[in-house]
């Protein structure tokens, strides 16, 4: 049966519904649309929708991913019609196409994220040069430690340098945004609020992780290839 | 500090707390109106989390009346969680409304729903966080007039410093004359404004009543200030339910919440006549709404909502009628669409377990039953029309199906209980157990519950007379059942005791209270109904500080001639019924259901022309009807 893959925005107050909910508010949508979906087989059947890496609440996704089987072929651009006039406020479709098959899942094919977090000037008195040189300090290093927590509670050592492919510093708008290209796959996943809270230990930033607005701008498969690159036809 | 920075400020508290969804509304079905343009606006407050706040179909049914008026706004707020209200209190953020994130206090009017004793004392921190003036006497001309409905509306006494108005019923018709009176005396006096409120039918004005007390504590007169102010408040009902607008457009939340599906309501009201139950007394007569507009509601609720359940609400559905024509008829439209019908309670009766087997989607492990009491006497005490036969032909059906878990609900502490119905529940559950043995092939995972409550006596009901037994009579009770629950498969769970103590308290309280829910409130009272927040330790401080003695109030026993603390408020059950109730009760004799016998004369439909709408036997049930 088709799959089709969907691009979408997640910003507003829709930033702040989480992972776990996101599944009935796309199976919501989808039945208020009417779109011919393709049920899951067994006792409790559900919606065929998989999506891409879990964005943390609070994070704006700027081109978020999910997958859906239908039971029969609908033009793309209806299916983004569709989703726009049923998903709540904050949530934009901003894109489909009918993917080619036997590819993996999308999970699986997610390997990488750019991520900016933004925040205001004025907040902290470090310059945009000095801040800068903490950046490319933290990129010259061998090692980043940090700890983590295992789902067993436990505390563990982690580096999570390897998985920082770069960092770079943008003035925009009266705002300071940080943009970090990291690894964010089921082998290595680097969360930007760690490299935030490494960055935290520099003069100047304390509570920096407070006050970042952060935004996921873009997911990257293998190689740094779009995650549209799948398609059979163009996007629309 | 501007509107638009509060609001860049929520946004980032949003970013600091836990399931900030509670805050950030942007929900499928929201209304949002122009602010700017000249409506009266309305604010409801449902105090306790958004979980459960959405979880409420009145706030569903208010939203919607009061929005499809072209002259009004209603938006929501709920009780920020601790970590909210923290972050704002420290960074001096008012509460905001989640629609248009304005400051709650630049509402014209703000309307709580009482649910719950135990949500009080978020009342007071929602007018705090607000900062509108917590009592009504300091509230003038200009500052949001605040205003209550729901259930505890029917004994508003603890309240009735803090609310200018109460609405006493249902909501729907009440809520338009409030608007209409708010409108034309916007500009007046404050005292003007009360004035003109207490002459709507179904509204009570507190500051215009005049409570003296015995040197004992007990009433001794409760008048209006002047022969204009109505001397008794009549509840407000909708006679036919067919003829309102039911909200088919509900608000989906973005966030799981307690009761996550459609909620559809099929009637007003229970006919069975429990005589501990408020809701039963409160919502007479019974209406039911036609099977074919139900159908027709559920339909267009699913396509407006994306829901994948429709569950058919009242407070007995499985005795609505028409029930089992309109399951076929809303599973024939779902058909191939992976929708579900489901009922929020069963009726203890192997009826109602072929229909939950019948429905049912997505199996539930448990069944849930309440025979409430453990032995016929007691059962037959409180009219519970049920005998032992019904529940173990319930749960014979139930493990006949394939359930393997029971759950089973009872009150310790009833009127007249003693220790042969403490160990008539023991022997009940044990019954069930057997049956259990019996029929279920993998004994493994057989699992009785049994949930014991503690009895509460309410107001407007026949046991409004009835003391609460003392906190160590539960105490022991709980302890001799705990004692007497040997088996492994049999679990037993229990309420902690002092919140249902402080629950009867307020539940049959008087206007004195007000002052220990603002010392309670002060000393960090919040979400009293939690039990990791509650605190009974500073509760018998604030009642110690007051002068004020609780178990004055829990363990009362009111004299037939005495004047009760509600009542100026008329549920139309007439006091007589209550009375005859109360005595049948301690000689446990039963009154039968008014729905398939005789009309048992409680009053409410004789009055005001009000009648039960039942559909499968035309509509003369009632004996009283006047015409």
């Amino acid at each position: 049966m088709p799959l089709y893959r969907i691009s979408y925005e997640k910003a507003g107050s829709a930033r702040f519904v989480s992972h776990l909910d996101m599944i009935s508010t796309f199976e919501r949508s989808l039945r208020r649309a009417g779109l011919p979906v393709a049920l899951s087989q067994g006792f409790n059947p559900h919606f065929k929708l998989f999506f891409g890496f879990p964005l943390p609440v609070g994070f704006i996704g700027l081109a978020e991913f999910i997958d859906i089987e239908l039971i029969e072929d609908v033009s793309p651009g209806f299916l983004v019609a569709a989703f726009n006039n049923t998903l709540p406020p904050g949530f934009k479709v901003i894109g489909a196409c009918l993917l080619k098959e036997g590819l993996p899942a999308l999970m699986a094919q997610v390997q990488g994220s750019i991520y900016q977090l933004a925040f205001d000037d004025s907040r902290f008195s470090v310059s945009f040069e000095t801040l800068q040189g903490y950046l490319e300090d933290m990129m010259s290093m061998e090692e980043i430690e940090i700890r983590r927590r295992k789902k067993d509670g436990k505390s563990v050592s982690f580096d999570i340098r390897p998985g920082i492919i770069s960092l770079a510093l943008i003035r925009n708008n009266g705002r300071r945004v940080i943009q970090m290209d990291l690894m964010t796959s089921s082998s290595l996943n680097i969360r930007p609020m760690e490299v935030i809270k490494s960055l935290e230990l520099y003069p100047g930033l304390g509570g920096l992780s407070d006050f970042v607005e952060v935004s996921r701008c873009k997911l990257l498969a293998e190689g740094g290839q779009e995650l549209f690159s799948f398609c059979l036809d163009p996007v629309e | 500090m501007e509107n638009q920075n509060y609001s860049q400020l929520m946004e980032r508290l949003m970013g600091l707390v836990e399931k900030p969804a509670r805050y950030a509304g942007g929900e499928w079905n929201t209304v949002v109106k122009d602010w700017d343009k000249e409506l009266t606006k309305v604010v409801f407050a449902f105090p306790d989390v958004y979980e459960v706040g959405m979880s409420h179909l009145g706030l569903q049914i208010l939203y919607n009346t009061i929005n499809s008026r072209p002259d009004a706004l209603l938006e929501r707020v709920f009780s920020p969680w601790h970590d909210m209200e923290k972050l704002m209190r420290e960074s001096s953020l008012p509460l905001l409304s989640l629609e248009s994130r304005k400051p709650v206090r630049n509402f014209d009017i703000l309307g709580f729903t009482l649910q719950y004793e135990m949500s009080f004392t978020n009342i007071l921190n929602i007018l705090d966080l607000s900062g509108i003036p917590m009592y009504s006497k300091n509230r003038k001309k200009g500052d949001t007039l605040v205003i209550a409905g729901g259930p505890c509306a029917f004994n508003p006494e603890p309240l009735a410093d803090f609310i200018d108005a109460f609405a006493i019923g249902e909501g729907e018709d009440v809520f338009q004359d409030i608007l209409e009176v708010y409108k034309e005396n916007k500009d007046k006096e404050r005292a003007v404004m009360l004035r003109n409120l207490a002459a709507i039918p179904g509204v009570y004005v507190p500051q215009l009543y005049r409570v003296d007390y015995r040197a004992d504590g007990s009433i001794f007169s409760f008048n209006p200030i002047d022969t204009e102010i109505p001397r008794k408040i009549k509840k407000r009902i909708i006679a036919d339910l067919d003829q309102v607008e039911y909200p088919l457009n509900p608000i989906v939340p973005n966030m799981g919440i307690i009761h996550d599906r459609i909620m559809l309501e099929v009637m007003r009201g229970c006919t069975r006549g429990c005589r501990f139950c408020q809701a039963g007394m409160i919502y007479r007569p019974v209406r039911e709404k036609k099977a074919d507009t139900l159908a027709k509601q559920g339909v267009k609720l699913v396509n407006n909502t994306g829901y994948d359940e429709v569950s058919l609400v009242s407070l007995s559905s499985a005795d609505y009628s028409q029930l089992r024509p309109l399951i076929k008829e809303l599973l024939d439209s779902f058909e191939d669409q992976g929708v579900g019908v489901s009922l929020p309670s069963l009726r203890v009766d192997s009826f109602s377990v072929d229909l939950a087997k019948e429905v049912q989607r997505v199996r539930r492990s448990s069944l849930t039953f309440a025979p409430e009491a453990g032995t016929q006497r007691l059962r037959d005490v409180i009219n519970k029309g049920v005998v032992q036969d019904d529940l173990l032909d319930a749960v014979s059906a139930a493990f006949n199906s394939g359930w393997h878990g029971i759950k089973l609900y009872f009150m310790i502490g009833l009127p007249t209980e003693e220790d042969a119905d403490i160990e008539g529940i023991v022997a009940l559950a044990r019954l069930v157990l057997k049956n259990g043995l019996d029929q279920v092939k993998n004994k493994g995972k057989l699992k009785i519950t049994i949930s014991a409550s503690s009895f509460v006596p309410k107001s407007h009901t026949p046991f409004q007379w009835e003391p609460m037994n003392t906190l160590e009579q539960i105490k022991d009770k709980q302890q001799h059942l705990k004692s007497l629950f040997k088996d492994k498969k049999i679990s037993f769970k229990w309420h902690e005791p002092e919140v249902s103590f402080l629950e009867g308290v307020f539940a049959r309280g008087d206007r004195r209270l007000s002052g220990v829910l603002e010392n309670a409130w002060r000393m960090g009272c919040r979400f009293d109904g939690w039990s990791e927040y509650f605190n009974y330790e500073i509760w018998k401080k604030a009642f110690e500080i007051s002068g004020l003695d609780p178990s004055w109030y829990a363990y009362r026993s009111y004299n037939y001639e005495d004047i009760l603390p509600w009542d100026h408020i008329d549920s139309g059950v007439c006091k007589d019924f209550l009375i005859e109730e109360h005595r049948s009760a301690l000689e446990a004799t039963t009154t039968p259901d008014c729905r398939n016998d005789q009309c048992s004369v409680c009053g409410v439909c004789g009055d005001a022309g009000f009648k039960p709408i039942i559909l499968d036997q035309g509509s003369d049930a009632c004996a009283s009807i006047q015409d």
